[in-house]
């Protein structure tokens, strides 16, 4: 079921342009000028039930201004979108009930309940979402369990390390069950522990509820752990949409090919596609239509003990495409 | 309703971690009632009567005059803050009314405020027993009370749209200081409206239901007829400043780049 329909999708910010100096600073008063930033040039996509999406893409893309009008912050310049059958800038409340935002500042628990502790700002989001007395502590108790923050709920927010922090604010951002749950940046920051509790947390909670999920990220991990599909979006447009098989079909140019040999060996052959030679292994980057060949040269050339083929790392992979070097 | 009086729990109970800063809240508050009380003495020993108060009358306004006046609810310069930074979608993305929700924990933060500067207040009244004058009525209590509480929610209104400018323009303090200056005079915080010239302008405006009009009530210088023309006029600025605030919000999102992650 579609549950995100959004179709040319376009945003113009403008900005004003101040020059340096004392000079400028006049002329920003007298005479202002500013320039026009498409940060979106007609996008389109969909999103359906039980999903999560990722968009992907190099800093101002146009990730999160996607997310800002898709959960009504922001009002798009021209084109369309729906959530969940919402146009989502006329605040609908029961629009606002369906959905969960946690922006990448994820500040809600520290503004609101800066000197208060977690357990007060989750009753906070109990009254303004009216989510029933019993739910509402099922869902604590599990929330606060998965994310492991049992031990901080009665600490006040400004005592909270940044990780525990994220955890509490994501549980603001879910505690009403929202149909749509938009992230942006989720694990920005965090130490590696805490960013895979929270992905885990947000399979966990896509797989419990059917909820669709749309995230940002720059993390490949993030990218690997979660995403359904992918959207790789830079400059403003759509570069990418798919799964991350389709992004190694058809962005992925060589391969790793690992080689431990019988023997040590002083020389290594094929050095123009050498990246480590010790003693007897030595790894190649190969292009991966010439990958058959060349594992047959090295097999007929050295009695080879064991190899291992590994496709590029995603990570490089998507630097290239935001490079457009595809 | 509910969650609105919730985020207001929220705020009095957050207010009542900042003792320091209300105490010495109440005390700026014990020194303006101090300056206006040896100003009038002084003006009285110069200048003698003929201001239409005597002088226990205007030691009796500017005291409750300076305890309403700390009370009133005024939209915090943390909403022009959050819109220029952005931190305002945090409120934005959830089912609530950013108008109502402000009052709300204005509400909340100021009662607190209230609860711990009560006794300073009780102090002054103790001190100053000699010169205070006691109400009119028992319904004039309950009428100055109204006026004042819906015409709080009014002053309220102006100054949560001084802060929705944020939308359009990066700073508003500018605004914000203007207008907080002309409101000392439009409520008569500064002097009894009726001693300046040009009252029967400034008496159509709502600032007055926070100070003034409250005091006219106090002394029984209001008949039956005036109060109920005043109702009208009060519910009328109540409507208007309504509607004008929601379109504010409204139009001010149009023009939001919600800056920041």
């Amino acid at each position: 079921m579609k549950t995100i329909e959004v179709r040319n999708l376009r945003k113009i910010f403008r900005r004003p342009l101040k020059s340096e100096g004392f000079k400028g600073l006049l002329k920003f008063y007298f005479n202002p000028s500013y320039d026009e930033v498409e940060a979106l040039k007609g996008i389109s996509f969909d999103a359906y039930k039980g999903e999560i999406l990722t968009i992907l893409g190099p800093n101002g893309a146009g990730k999160t201004t996607t997310l800002k009008i898709l959960t009504g912050i922001l009002h798009p310049t021209d084109g369309t979108a729906r959530v969940l059958g919402y146009i989502p800038q006329q605040r609908e409340r029961e629009f606002l009930n369906r959905i969960g935002f946690l922006s990448s500042q994820r500040r809600f628990a520290q503004y609101v309940g800066w000197d208060l502790p977690a357990v007060d700002v989750f009753r906070l989001v109990k009254a303004i979402y009216d989510i029933e007395n019993e739910a509402f502590r099922v869902r604590v108790k599990k929330f606060v369990d998965m994310l492991e923050i049992g031990e901080f709920l009665e600490v006040p927010i400004r005592k909270l390390s940044l990780g525990q922090r994220a955890k509490v604010e994501i549980i603001t951002a879910v505690l009403h069950h929202p149909d749509v749950l938009f992230l942006d940046e989720p694990t920005l920051g965090l130490d590696v522990v805490a960013a895979d509790i929270l992905r885990n947390f947000i399979i966990e909670y896509v797989q419990e509820t059917g909820s669709t999920v749309i995230f940002t990220s720059h993390y490949m991990k993030d990218v690997e752990s979660l995403s359904d599909r992918l959207i790789i979006i830079d400059r403003g447009e759509i570069i990418f949409e798919g799964d991350i098989g389709e992004i190694y079909r058809k962005f992925s140019k060589f391969r790793k090919i690992k080689f431990i040999l019988e023997e040590n060996i002083e020389k290594p052959p094929f050095e123009e596609f050498l990246q480590s030679h010790d003693g007897n292994e030595l790894s190649y980057t190969v292009a991966i239509d010439e990958t058959k060949e060349f594992i047959s040269a090295m097999i007929s050339k050295y009695p080879v003990r064991d190899l291992t083929v590994e496709e590029q790392d995603l990570e490089d992979i998507i630097k290239t495409v935001f490079r457009r070097e595809t | 309703m509910r969650k609105y009086f919730e985020f207001a729990l929220f705020e009095y109970k957050y207010a009542l971690r900042y003792k320091a800063n209300t105490v010495f809240s109440a005390v700026s508050d014990v020194l303006r009632f101090l300056v206006f009380f040896f100003l009038w003495k002084t003006i009285f020993a110069l200048k003698g009567t003929g201001w239409g108060y005597s002088f226990n009358q205007m030691a009796t306004y500017y005291l409750i005059v300076t305890f309403l006046q700390s009370n009133t609810p005024v939209c915090w310069n943390e909403f022009s803050l959050f819109i220029r930074i952005g931190s305002m979608v945090n409120f934005l993305v959830r089912p609530l009314n950013i108008y109502l929700l402000y009052y709300f924990r204005v509400l909340g933060s100021k009662f607190s405020f209230t609860m711990m500067s009560l006794p300073v207040t009780v102090t002054i009244f103790y001190f100053f027993r000699r010169f205070f004058i006691l109400p009119h009525s028992i319904p004039a209590i309950f009428w100055m009370i109204f006026f004042w509480v819906v015409g709080g929610f009014i002053y309220y209104s102006f100054t949560y749209l001084v802060e929705v400018l944020g939308f359009w323009v990066e700073e508003v303090s500018g605004f914000s200081t203007i207008f907080f200056l002309i409101q000392e005079v439009l409520t008569g915080a500064i002097i009894p409206l009726d001693i300046l010239p040009g009252a029967k302008f400034l008496e159509l405006l709502p600032f007055k239901f926070v100070a003034y009009f409250p005091m006219r009530i106090y002394f029984g210088r209001v008949d039956t007829e005036t109060i109920l023309k005043n109702v009208f006029v009060l519910f009328f600025w109540l409507i208007v400043m309504i509607l004008v605030s929601l379109w504010a919000l409204r139009e001010g999102l149009k023009a939001y780049n919600a800056p920041g992650g």
